[in-house]
Parts: structure tokens; C-alpha cells; sequence
């Protein structure tokens, strides 16, 4: 957020239109200035999340994401899929640029995607269907006939960060969706599915219903290999969101069945509603504090240790949910000590103090009994919150030749023989100097 | 390096104030003159000392030490094999004297031996055999006995000094004989006691049965520990001297050293030239007129030599027996023919053989010379003709070997010059009008490393160029040679021999900066890393068996090749396509791989690595993996 802010206090120099606000700034890009009403509650949920939103038509000559740069907005939402151009010049490669700077993207596609849109997506890891497919479901399909093929998608992954509505109370979700399906590459770890469809759903070119009959089966994208929504977090921690549709974020769909909807139910609006929560880094972003590493004989920080250390390691995380800094809660932060092989792997453990916006995690840790440069890499990654990876290289010494133990139990047998050998020696010479023979051999 | 330290203190102290480096450069030569020294005296101790001077002089010439001990060859072995020599100068006197002092100070150097070099394994298994030996042969003595008590309890106590080896000598293969053996000199020596104190009869009756019960108990105790592994095995290094395809099928990064191959005919001669001739003739000496210390050398050049054959680096342990030998063989020969004694002054000669032979030499000597006058003086004549012709054959015999040894002198030289002088990371070639081109492509790469790269950077490559990097370029290594961990080099051969993109999983788990690679394909080097990637492979295969497989690098005709016919395994690795990737668009899509003359590769693509630096002569190429992904597209963009 500190982050955010400084690049909007450089923003403002040069920018006089947004002195009036620091807020963070979203761009919505629409087909045409028309389409503004059909999404008026979307725009609403945004500025209710104390978004500045600026939305501009996609024929407009002033879209530009960057100066100089330095991102322009936090945020841009893609509502237009067909859009075979985006202002004058705004291309794939700006769109990455953007989300390397640290850019979020709510992307939202449908069936008639241009090849534009269809390649941005790809370099996400995200591959939408055909322009000429839309997703079917005869199973579970909307009841009414004033929107066909409206289908009720009801696989939604079960993520607190990403839909923590969704995640109180799964049994009652379900969204309305109509448009266009995806799958994404498994190779890409970065992006992951948020709905899926249920087995009864299929992806189906509209020309031809009875081409379905003579594809094989593999060849159509169904059941839980086709998406509809995805999520994506990039190795920066910049957010994007894929959603295969265009009227799932529209007004009627928000209302579509307000008659029937019982007060737990969870519907598009809440759904919409937190996935923009999370894709505007309004939750699952964490930061941490150095870590702090010391010996527990004497609570000294060193630049290096020896084997066998006992240390003590601790990290404080800190989580941001819903606009305030909270105790980052999670039972499996683990930290691994390497040196080209993990030598240790443990989880820490957890303790909060009241009032405190940090958890604090932390081991006694026994250092392996190996010299060497050791990596103490902590690396939690999870999907839905910061990919978190603290490293700190520490190198661990030997035992200086004086540290050694002196006295050696295994070692008692020797030290018992030594002087045994030298009070025999005293012993028998004393008696070879008093015995007779020996006076006798003087005498002669 | 510690003996470097003390030089340089002691000469330091007493006001010669020396470069450490320097001390380090000339460590090793000043150590080849101390070897000649003990060379000296160990033959002399054995022979004479004209042939101790011979053994001397061919030490200090002899090709397979010069190897060792040029100045700047920094190396253990540089002191190992004075120490060798040393060591088993100071066993022979202490076992031909019997004093204690002498076998304290043997076992001192032992010691220092240990410290040293890990072929002290040599010497506490050589001597051991020794005394085994002259027991079998029946030549038990007193002296013997205290010698070798005394060497084996102060040297093992001393050895176990060494954290190297510790508890070692307890409990490993390699040191029982020696225990072994320390046991049976004790029991020989009990029953010599007890023979002087009893009568024969009563003797057997208590002996055979007692020393069959012990034996049987030894061998019992023994197997039983090899059995339960209380003793440790032989190492790998040591199984390969008996069985040379040992290391072949088991530990494959043995074999791959250039150094443990089974030596070639054509190395003998070069390291050695006349002195093979000359160490049969010296071994017949040896033999000839046998005693405890000559049963020494005898066993010393019948072991030097299988392990010589077996290993070329073992070619510098049998260069001292050698020589010993060649000096004895070539001292008993000189003082055959330059003998001109018994020539010039037959009467003379005669009448002292005359009186050698006979117990009354004047009156045998007056009754020979009276009776025939004429007689004598025409054998006098004809005598002065033989005398005559056999003195020609023996200066010509004399020059012919003269002549010999000074063409040995000039070979040494030769081979000193042209094949152990050179530095290995500067190589010299002569251009077709033959002036001298200087390769200094290491140098090159590893100072570009220097400046060029964050001093934290950790570059991969094969182990055979760690010490070079850690040294040179002064960047940390994953893998050097002095590796001991197995699993580390076959995880380099695994990157190496694997598809770029797993091998990019497993180098930025690693945290790998920049790769290296050895080309020798534009030079014709036929060093590099292709020529080694079949150990590679091999290597990683133990450890890895699942990924790596030998035989998918052969192409479809079961050759090893590396062009547009290469296997689907060998173009998709790694290591080849490192190797020649920009290769033929610089050397033309016919251009020929002349370390190999094959044709190369034309199409070699990269997607997860970038060329970061190819030295003058395209002999080391450094590559960085490309950073990860943002976006995590594969491959990274």
C-alpha cells in the first residue's frame, strides 16, 4: 500500500486532474460510452471500494496505461471483448508491461472474443474457446426463456482470500453465467481455476448443435477442465481475473433472480463483489518483517553460526483483509534450511499478541551438523494470497580446534591404561630396586 | 600446505623474506631433489653407492616424476612421493637393524605420509607384505620383529591422528592387512620364544594345536565382521586395481578420470624409455644375491607395476622402484666393464685369483710359474690379443650404453619440455608455418567472469573446471574437484543430459547464474565436455536411473554423434545444444566439428538459456538462464 501511495504522490505532480484524490485509480475499458448503464452497479461496487474509476470507451484516443513507465492506474477492467483494437496502439505487450509494473487486470471475455483479446489472454497461461463457442449446460440451465443459455455454476473453489462469502457458507453459491469457456495450461502454476464447470457442462460451437454428436469426446472442453473464471497472480504479486463473461457482471444479472433469493444466498453481485476485492489487492496481501535470527544460548544476532547451533527464527506476517492489517493466520508456514539440499524443513509455529496487526512465527531450531553457505528460505505460496519468499543466506562454521570436547568417555579406557602404565613402571622399578637380586648385582 | 607454511615461516625468520606464492611454486622441485636424495639412499642401502648415485641421477630425470614435480605443479603428490621413498628407506634400515630409533622415526614420516596423500594406503600395505613375505620365506628375525611392532603401533596411533582417517585403521579393509599381520609376527615371535625355551617335542604338541586354534579364531572373527559390515569394505578407487572393469560397471565417475584409465603402452615408454630395459636387469641383480631388504624392492617393482599397468596415475609410484632398480641394474654393469683392473695386470689378476682360490697362495702360485716360463709368456701374448680385442668390446660396449643414457637424458628433457611444462589452462598450437599461436581462452573466459558477473554468482560445470573457476574467476562452484557428494555431480550431468526444460526447474532450484560449457570443436580440443558427456551420462545414471539412459544418446545406427543425425535424447540435451548453438551459422551449415569430424548440427534452438559470453575460439561459452517467468509462461519470455 506504502508502494501504491508513492507512485500516486509521483503521479500527482505532473497529473492536476487527480489532486483531489489518492485514491488508488482503475481504468474501465468499454465497448462504447453507451454500454456505461449496462454495467452502472458494477461501477458502483468499485467506487464502494474506494476505487478512483475512470472508464473510457475502447475506440478512445487517449487510453494509455503507462508513462514513462510508471503505471497510470492500479487497476484496468476489460470489458470489451470483441474489441479488435484497444485506443491507438495499446497491444499484448503493453498489457504485460502493465502487470510487470504491477498492474491488475479484471479481464472479461465472451463468446465473439477478438484474436486481440484471445492472444492477451494466452500469455496468462489462459486459453479461451473459439469465438463461435458458448458453454451449455441442459442440466443446469436458467429456467426462464428471456435468457437462454444461461447456465448455474455452482463449482466454485473453496478460497477464504479469494471468495471468503463463498467460503463461509458454500452450500447456497451459485452464479449465472453465459458466455464463452476457457482452459488453462497446467504448466503455469500461476494461474488457477476459480469456477469450473460442473460435469454436465460442455463448450459447443453455435452454428452446428449436431457437430457436438460427431466430435469426440475429447475433443470438447467440458466438465472440470472447462473454466469459466479463472485467477492469476503473477511471480510480482499483480493480480488478473478471466471471467467468460460479459453479462455475469451486467446489472440484469445482478438482479436475476432477487424474487427468489433467500437472504444466505450467493449470487453474482457477492461474487463479483469479492472477487474485485481480491483482484484490487483489498485482501490475501501480506508483508513481513526481516526475520530475526539469533542464538538462544545468549540471544545474540550473528553474521554466522556454528554447527549445531540452537537458533531461534522468527518472521512476523501481517495479512490485509478488508481494508485494515491483521494477523496473517495460517498453520503451515514451514522454513527450509538448504544448501542445494533442504538439511532442515519445518513448520513454525504461530503465536498472535492482542491488539498486535502481526503473527509471529517462529522455531528453535537445531543447526545441522554441516559447515557450509546454508539458504534459510522461507517460501509459502498459496493460492489467493502474496507468493512469500524471504531468503537469507547464512554461512554456518565448523568448530574452531579448541571447541571440541577435552574429555571423551569413550576415551576413558586410554586415559586409565596411560597411568596404569606409568604407576606399573614406578611399581616395578621400586621393587626391582629393593628386591635382593638387585643388592646382590650391586654388591658384585 | 602446511609444509608450504613452514617453509615460508622458517625462511621468513631467519631473514629471507619470500613470496608465499613462491614458496608454493618451488615447493614441489625442491621436493623432486629430496626424493633424489632418498632415492640415493635407499639403493644405496641396498647396493652400493655408485649404484645409488645411477638411482639418483634417474630420478631426478625420469619423465614419470617430472610430471609432478615441475615448478608451479602445486600438488600433494609433489611431497607423497619423497615421503614414499623416504619412508621405505627408513623401514629397510630399521628392519636390517633391528633399532627402534629408526623405526620411530619410519613411523614419523609414515605419519607425515598420511597427512599428505591418501596413497599412504601404498605404504602400510606394502610393508606389511614385506614382512609377510620374509615370515613365509622363513626370515624371521629379532629385528624384524621390533621394527615392525614398533612402526606399526606408533604409525597407526599417529595416522589416527589425522581427522582424514580417524578411526579408519580399526575398521576399513585397506588397513588390515597390516593389522593382520602385526597379529602373526606377534604369534611367530611367541612360538621363537617358546622354541628357545622348550625341546622340539614339546613344542609341537603345545603349538599346533594352539596356533591352528588362533588362526581358525582370526578367520572366524574376520568374516564375521566383513559380513556384518563392521569393516568397511574396499573403496571403490581400490576395487578398480584388481578388477579394471570394476569401476567401469559400478562407479562410473571413477572411470571417467583420464588418470584412472588402464595406462597404454606408449605412456610407459614415454615416462620411463631405457629404464624398462634396464629394471629387469637390475631386478636380476636383485634377485641373484637376495637379502630381507632386496625381497623389498623385488615386491615393491611387482606391485608398482600391476598397479602402473592398471592406472596411469600410479605411474608415479613405480617411477622410484624403477629407478632404484635401473641404478642397481646399470651399477653391477659398470662395474663389470669399466673393471679394466683385471686387464691391465692378468700376473697380477692370476695370482690374486690364484690366492682367492686357493688357502695356500705361495706355494701353489711358485709351483704354477716355474715348471712352464714359455707357456706363460705365450698365454701372456695371445692373452694380450683377447686382452686387447675385449677391452675395444668393452669401450664400446661402455659407449653404447653411455650413448644411451644421454639420449634418455635428452628424451627427458623432451617430454619435460613438451608435455609437462605447459600450463593445462594455456595451450599453445603451431600454425601451419609452424609459429607458436598462444590459446588463452580459459584465461579469457574466467577474467570476463571476474568483471563481468556479481561476486555472488554461482556458475555450473562440469567438476573438472571448479578449482579453475574458484581459483580464476574467483565465483562459487556447485561442483569441483574435490567433491566428494556423488549425488551433487550426477545432478550436474542430469541438468546437463536432460531436456532444457526440466534442466530449468532443476537450475533455478539450485540457484544457478551462468552455466559454462568446454567447446573444442573449432580448435579440434578433443578435452570438452561433449567428449566427456557420455561419463556425464553415465555418472548421472547411477543416481539418477529413471532419467537418464545411455543408450537413447546413440542414434538410430548406435553411433555417438552429435550432427543433424544425432538421437532425438542427444539434440533435445542440454549440453549439446549449449555446445553448438550459433556453431554452424558461424562455421557455414557444412562446417565440420573438428574435434569429432562430424558434420555439424544445423539447426540448434534455445529458448530457456542465453549466451552471455563465447571466448575468442568458441572454447568456453557461458550461458545465464533466463530469470523466471512473470507470467509464467513456458518457455520464459
Amino acid at each position: 500500500m506504502l508502494f501504491l501511495g508513492l507512485i500516486l504522490s509521483i503521479f500527482l505532480f505532473w497529473q492536476p486532474s487527480v489532486l483531489a484524490s489518492v485514491l488508488p485509480r482503475a481504468l474501465a475499458i468499454i465497448p462504447s460510452i453507451d454500454a456505461k448503464d449496462d454495467f452502472s452497479e458494477l461501477f458502483q461496487l468499485i467506487k464502494q471500494k474506494r476505487i478512483d474509476l475512470v472508464i473510457e470507451p475502447s475506440s478512445s484516443k487517449n487510453l494509455k496505461l503507462y508513462s514513462h513507465d510508471e503505471n497510470l492506474y492500479q487497476h484496468v477492467l476489460l470489458l470489451c471483448p470483441e474489441c479488435k483494437k484497444y485506443g491507438s496502439g495499446l497491444n499484448v505487450e503493453s498489457f504485460v508491461k502493465f502487470v510487470e509494473n504491477g498492474g491488475n487486470i479484471v479481464f472479461v471475455g465472451d463468446s465473439g472474443l477478438s484474436r486481440l483479446n484471445s492472444r492477451l489472454a494466452s500469455e496468462f497461461g489462459v486459453k479461451f474457446e473459439e469465438p463461435d463457442t458458448f458453454v451449455a449446460d441442459y442440466s443446469n440451465s436458467y429456467p426462464g426463456s428471456d435468457l437462454k443459455n444461461t447456465i448455474l455454476a455452482s463449482n466454485l473453489a473453496s478460497n477464504k482470500h479469494i471468495l471468503p462469502g463463498h467460503a463461509l457458507n458454500p452450500k447456497n453459491s451459485l452464479v449465472y453465467y453465459k458466455g464463452i469457456a476457457h482452459s488453462i495450461n497446467s504448466k503455469n502454476y500461476l494461474v488457477s481455476p476459480l469456477v469450473s464447470g460442473s460435469p454436465t457442462t460442455i463448450s459447443i460451437k453455435k452454428q452446428s448443435l449436431e457437430d457436438l454428436t460427431k466430435a469426440s469426446p475429447s475433443q470438447v472442453l467440458s466438465g472440470s477442465n472447462l473454466q469459466l473464471v479463472s485467477v492469476f497472480q503473477s511471480l510480482n504479486n499483480a493480480r488478473a481475473t478471466f471471467i467468460g463473461s460479459t453479462d455475469m457482471m451486467k446489472n440484469k444479472f445482478f438482479h436475476i433472480s432477487d424474487s427468489l433469493q433467500e437472504p444466505g444466498d450467493y449470487r453474482n453481485k457477492a461474487f463479483i463483489d469479492d472477487l474485485l476485492g481480491w483482484v484490487f489487492q483489498q485482501r490475501g496481501v501480506l508483508k513481513y518483517s526481516k526475520p530475526v535470527i539469533f542464538k538462544t544460548s545468549n540471544n545474540v544476532s550473528l553474521e554466522s553460526y556454528q554447527i549445531r547451533d540452537e537458533i531461534l527464527y522468527s518472521i512476523e506476517i501481517s495479512e490485509f483483509f478488508d481494508g485494515k492489517w491483521v494477523p496473517f493466520d495460517a498453520d503451515d508456514v514451514q522454513l527450509e534450511i538448504r544448501m542445494l539440499d533442504p538439511y532442515i524443513r519445518t513448520t513454525l509455529d504461530r503465536q498472535t499478541q492482542p491488539d498486535s496487526e502481526y503473527a509471529t512465527f517462529s522455531k528453535k531450531i537445531v543447526l545441522p551438523d554441516k559447515y557450509g553457505v546454508f539458504k534459510f528460505l522461507l517460501e509459502h505460496r498459496r493460492q489467493g494470497i502474496t507468493w512469500l519468499e524471504v531468503t537469507e543466506v547464512i554461512p554456518i562454521h565448523p568448530l574452531r580446534h579448541n571447541q571440541f570436547p577435552r574429555f571423551l568417555s569413550q576415551a576413558y579406557p586410554y586415559y586409565a591404561t596411560s597411568f596404569l602404565l606409568l604407576s606399573g613402571f614406578i611399581i616395578i622399578s621400586t621393587l626391582w630396586l629393593f628386591s635382593p637380586t638387585f643388592k646382590q648385582s650391586i654388591n658384585i | 600446505m602446511v609444509t608450504s607454511a613452514t617453509i615460508y615461516k622458517i625462511l621468513d625468520n631467519i631473514g629471507l623474506h619470500v613470496n608465499i606464492r613462491d614458496v608454493c611454486v618451488f615447493l614441489a622441485p625442491f621436493f623432486s631433489s629430496l626424493t633424489a636424495i632418498s632415492a640415493y639412499l635407499l639403493t644405496t642401502e641396498v647396493s652400493d653407492s655408485i649404484s645409488g648415485l645411477l638411482a639418483a641421477a634417474f630420478m631426478g630425470v625420469a619423465p614419470g616424476y617430472i610430471s609432478r614435480s615441475v615448478a608451479g605443479s602445486y600438488d600433494n603428490e609433489g611431497i607423497a612421493i619423497f615421503l614414499l621413498v623416504f619412508t621405505f628407506y627408513l623401514w629397510l634400515k630399521s628392519a636390517r637393524t633391528g633399532s627402534m630409533l629408526y623405526s620411530c622415526i619410519t613411523a614419523l614420516f609414515y605419519f607425515y605420509m598420511v597427512s599428505a596423500w591418501g596413497g599412504y594406503v601404498f605404504i602400510i600395505n606394502m610393508i606389511p607384505l614385506h614382512v609377510f613375505t620374509l615370515l613365509l620365506m622363513g626370515r624371521y628375525s629379532n629385528n624384524l620383529y621390533v621394527s615392525y611392532s614398533t612402526f606399526y603401533v606408533i604409525g597407526t596411533l599417529a595416522s589416527m591422528q589425522i581427522p582424514f582417517v580417524g578411526f579408519q585403521p580399526t575398521f576399513t579393509s585397506e588397513h588390515m592387512a597390516a593389522l593382520g599381520t602385526f597379529g602373526l609376527i606377534q604369534i611367530v615371535a611367541f612360538t621363537q620364544y617358546l622354541n628357545m625355551m622348550t625341546t622340539r617335542k614339546h613344542l609341537r604338541t603345545l603349538i599346533r594345536p594352539f596356533l591352528t586354534l588362533i588362526v581358525l579364531a582370526m578367520v572366524l572373527l574376520l568374516s564375521y565382521l566383513v559380513a556384518t559390515k563392521k569393516i568397511a569394505p574396499w573403496a571403490g578407487r581400490f576395487y578398480s586395481l584388481w578388477d579394471t572393469e570394476y569401476a567401469k560397471k559400478y562407479v562410473p565417475i571413477i572411470a571417467s578420470v583420464s588418470e584412472h584409465q588402464p595406462t597404454a603402452w606408449a605412456q610407459f615408454f614415454m615416462d620411463l624409455n631405457i629404464l624398462i630395459w634396464l629394471t629387469p636387469v637390475g631386478l636380476y641383480f636383485v634377485m641373484k644375491d637376495l637379502s630381507d631388504s632386496r625381497v623389498f624392492l623385488v615386491l615393491y617393482a611387482i606391485l608398482g607395476s600391476y598397479f602402473a599397468g592398471v592406472m596411469v596415475r600410479l605411474m608415479l609410484t613405480l617411477t622410484p622402484i624403477v629407478c632404484v632398480l635401473s641404478g642397481i641394474g646399470l651399477g653391477e654393469f659398470f662395474r663389470t666393464y669399466l673393471n679394466f683392473s683385471a686387464l691391465d695386470n692378468p700376473q697380477l689378476s692370476k695370482t690374486t685369483k690364484s690366492s682367492n682360490d686357493s688357502s695356500n697362495p705361495q706355494a701353489k702360485g711358485k709351483a704354477k710359474a716355474k715348471p712352464t716360463p714359455e707357456k706363460t709368456d705365450a698365454n701372456n701374448s695371445s692373452f694380450e690379443i683377447g686382452n686387447e680385442f675385449s677391452k675395444m668390446v668393452q669401450w664400446f660396449t661402455v659407449f653404447c650404453i653411455t650413448l644411451l643414457i644421454g639420449l634418455f637424458q635428452i628424451h627427458c628433457t623432451w617430454v619435460t619440455s613438451n608435455a609437462y611444462s605447459s600450463p593445462s589452462v594455456v595451450l599453445a598450437s603451431y600454425d601451419s608455418k609452424g609459429n607458436k599461436l598462444i590459446i588463452d581462452d580459459f584465461r579469457e573466459a574466467y577474467n570476463w567472469l571476474t568483471h563481468n558477473t556479481p561476486e555472488e554468482s554461482k556458475v555450473m560445470s562440469w567438476w573438472d573446471y571448479g578449482y579453475q573457476l574458484a581459483g580464476l574467476a574467483n565465483r562459487t562452484t556447485l561442483v569441483d574437484n574435490n567433491t566428494w557428494n556423488n549425488t551433487h555431480i550426477a545432478t550436474m550431468a542430469k541438468i546437463f543430459a536432460s531436456s532444457e526444460e526440466n534442466a530449468y526447474e532443476i537450475v533455478n532450484d539450485l540457484d544457478i547464474d551462468y552455466i559454462l560449457v568446454i567447446y573444442g570443436g573449432l580448435l579440434g580440443y578433443s578435452g570438452d565436455d561433449i567428449n566427456k558427456f557420455l561419463w556425464m551420462i553415465r555418472i548421472g545414471q547411477g543416481v539418477y536411473p529413471n532419467d537418464l539412459k545411455e543408450e537413447k544418446f546413440f542414434n538410430s545406427q548406435g553411433r555417438y554423434s552429435i550432427g543433424n543425425d544425432a538421437s532425438p535424447a542427444m539434440r533435445d540435451s542440454v549440453m549439446h545444444k549449449l555446445t553448438y548453438y550459433r556453431v554452424a551459422d558461424f562455421m557455414g551449415q557444412n562446417g565440420l566439428d573438428r574435434a569429432r569430424g562430424q558434420r555439424l548440427p544445423t539447426e540448434v534452438t534455445l529458448n530457456y538459456f542465453d549466451e552471455v559470453f563465447t571466448s575468442e575460439n568458441w572454447m568456453v561459452r557461458l550461458y545465464k538462464p533466463k530469470p523466471r517467468d512473470i507470467l509464467g509462461r513456458v518457455p520464459p519470455k
